[in-house]
């Protein structure tokens, strides 16, 4: 493939204010091609077995990368085992991928759904094998990774222009975002949840949001059992209990971020709950006790008009603009 | 949790030319020699080991308590050499014992290695308790990644505080074994409230060319929270502070600067 130029070009990655620094592998730098590469992966249906899932049917920008499924669905009709987490700065999510953090990096998360006989139901031979034959995306690897030949595609590669595609979904345009920079004003309601999420009131009960929540990522990138069910016996699925078997970790899920939630419904990793109406109550109620549950989740105390408010502030972490963005939509 | 771990052996080099001015008097060819220090922290809760959620403790008033978290930000780390000149080895660090949730893992204590120790003789160890005021200057979005001070879990940003310490886990308020009172004490500064303050303990060690050397610390929990039976945080009264509660905090953060952490003989 050497007639095809390769001139990698860096992927001009703007980092929002107020963020940590981004950690990307040093063996994966974002450019230009990769990004393109991996945004073409993501919405091709070619990585699953019957050519009709890609990443893209679980994670779909109008719902900020989420569905509205409570469990996600895969090749046939089959039902998986939980709900899509919206994808949502995960340039920022240096570890600990899925709800029970079995993948260390994006790169090892991208390698996971092909082989999921409950999502693509491929193999990474297949895979490789076809777009090895493809009529294009041998051109893509190689403007992208400066292959010389086309049996050097791998699953490796299509791992890391994935990752790199989904390090340039970065999420800072909420109304939010524009209040902290001073552009824009929080209505009174919006104003009043708020100082509930981030307990910063001394008047207004406290909502223990932002204890997990944390802005601006809007999750800790932690895992807690959040009170959803009593953990003190086995669950169905045990959540990082089914990674690491240590008993204190039954029923701990990571936590999700709240960027976009008003789109994400339903919510929790087994979409039990349908609004975010449920999703406050559930809290507002301080949870299932259970030896290992958060003792940040406790009864809260809020009143109806405290919820609405609490609601109307998580509203404003929709970035309409991320929904709309022509360089993460689908290039088909 | 890895990157927790990733966050309790955060290591800080020391560059030679700061050892040279600080602990003037040696021969520039002793700079070569070199060796290793780590500070061992074990966790303990009176008389035993302190083990998150596996191990329940009995408390003051006929209560119990079980904890799930107790953390801690140490700063501007020291050593103190036998000439009284103080060795900057550390800016800051998270001691953290999350994970320590057996015996075994409690035995064995939260280690963090700093290299590049000109060998020596040393007379003790000093640091802060807290997260030094020109670092609570700052903000997670000042760091990479893998920083202690990168975690925003431990950052106010309302306050612009880092968090100093935090205390999380259930009591069980009758004796009835029921561990149902949840407790969340997260102590960080405020603009009114400085709670930062350097501790010195005094330990006699030697730093060899090539060899690690152990400094081996204890941090009672029992005597941040309940040091007496006339001074304890009473959960029947109190389960939460979030720094709004100046008898709560206060006793926290004092204990915790004042005879909490010691050597561990």
């Amino acid at each position: 493939m050497g007639h095809i130029p390769y001139a990698p070009k860096a992927f001009e990655l703007k980092e929002p204010n107020g963020f940590v620094k981004m950690a990307v592998p040093a063996d994966n730098p974002l450019t230009v091609a990769g990004v393109n590469l991996g945004r073409h992966l993501f919405y091709d249906p070619i990585l699953s077995r019957d050519s009709t899932r890609s990443c893209s049917s679980c994670h779909l920008q109008d719902h900020g990368f989420s569905d509205t499924l409570s469990i996600s669905t895969g090749i046939e009709g089959r039902l998986g085992k939980r709900n899509a987490i919206a994808l949502t700065n995960l340039a920022y999510h240096y570890t600990n991928f899925f709800w029970d953090g079995r993948a260390e990096s994006l790169e090892m998360q991208a390698l996971v759904p092909i082989e999921d006989s409950l999502e693509m139901g491929n193999t990474w031979e297949e895979v490789e094998a076809r777009l090895q034959q493809h009529a294009t995306y041998p051109v893509l690897f190689r403007q992208a990774f400066g292959l010389e030949h086309i049996d050097d595609i791998d699953r490796g590669l299509v791992a890391k222009a994935l990752a790199q595609f989904e390090r340039s979904m970065i999420s800072a345009d909420a109304k939010f975002d524009r209040y902290l920079a001073g552009e824009a004003k929080l209505s009174e309601a919006e104003e009043r949840g708020r100082l509930i999420f981030f307990d910063e009131s001394e008047v207004l009960p406290t909502g223990e949001c932002s204890h997990c929540h944390i802005a601006p990522l809007f999750t800790s990138l932690e895992f807690f059992n959040n009170g959803l069910d009593n953990t003190d016996r086995p669950l169905k699925d045990g959540g990082k209990w089914t990674v690491t078997a240590n008993p204190f970790d039954m029923g701990k899920f990571k936590t999700p971020s709240l960027r976009n939630i008003a789109l994400t419904a339903p919510y929790m990793h087994d979409g039990r709950f349908a609004t975010l109406e449920e999703v406050i109550e559930q809290y507002n109620q301080g949870g299932h006790y259970s030896k290992n549950e958060s003792p940040n989740v406790r009864p809260l105390g809020l009143q109806a008009h405290d919820k609405t408010d609490l609601i109307a502030f998580l509203h404003t972490l929709t970035d309409t603009s991320y929904l709309h963005r022509a360089d993460l939509s689908n290039p088909f | 949790m890895k990157n927790k771990s990733f966050l309790l052996t955060f290591v800080l080099l020391l560059s030679l030319t700061f050892f040279s001015a600080d602990c003037g008097g040696r021969e520039d060819d002793d700079i070569d020699e070199l060796g290793q220090v780590d500070l061992n922290f074990s966790g303990v809760f009176g008389a035993d080991p302190l083990v998150m959620l596996a191990e329940e403790y009995p408390y003051e008033a006929g209560m119990q308590v079980r904890f799930q978290l107790f953390q801690f930000y140490i700063s501007e780390i020291n050593l103190i050499a036998k000439d009284g000149n103080k060795l900057n080895i550390g800016e800051v660090a998270l001691v953290n014992f999350e994970n320590i949730q057996s015996s075994e893992a409690a035995s064995k204590g939260l280690d963090f290695a700093f290299s590049n120790i000109p060998a020596g003789e040393y007379k003790g160890i000093e640091m802060g308790v807290g997260v030094a005021s020109d670092l609570n200057q700052k903000a997670p979005s000042d760091y990479a990644v893998g920083h202690p001070l990168a975690f925003q879990g431990n950052y106010w940003s309302g306050l612009s505080s880092y968090i100093f310490t935090k205390i999380e886990g259930n009591a069980d308020l009758n004796g009835d074994g029921e561990f149902t009172e949840k407790l969340t004490f997260h102590i960080g500064e405020k603009e009114d409230v400085p709670l930062y303050e350097m501790i010195s303990l005094d330990y006699d060690f030697t730093v060899s060319k090539d060899q690690a050397t152990t400094v081996p610390l204890q941090v009672d929990l029992k005597q941040v929270i309940s040091p007496s039976a006339s001074s304890f945080l009473d959960f029947r009264v109190v389960s939460q502070d979030h720094t709004n509660q100046a008898s709560v905090y206060s006793l926290i953060i004092d204990n915790l600067k004042k005879g909490a952490i010691s050597v561990k003989q």
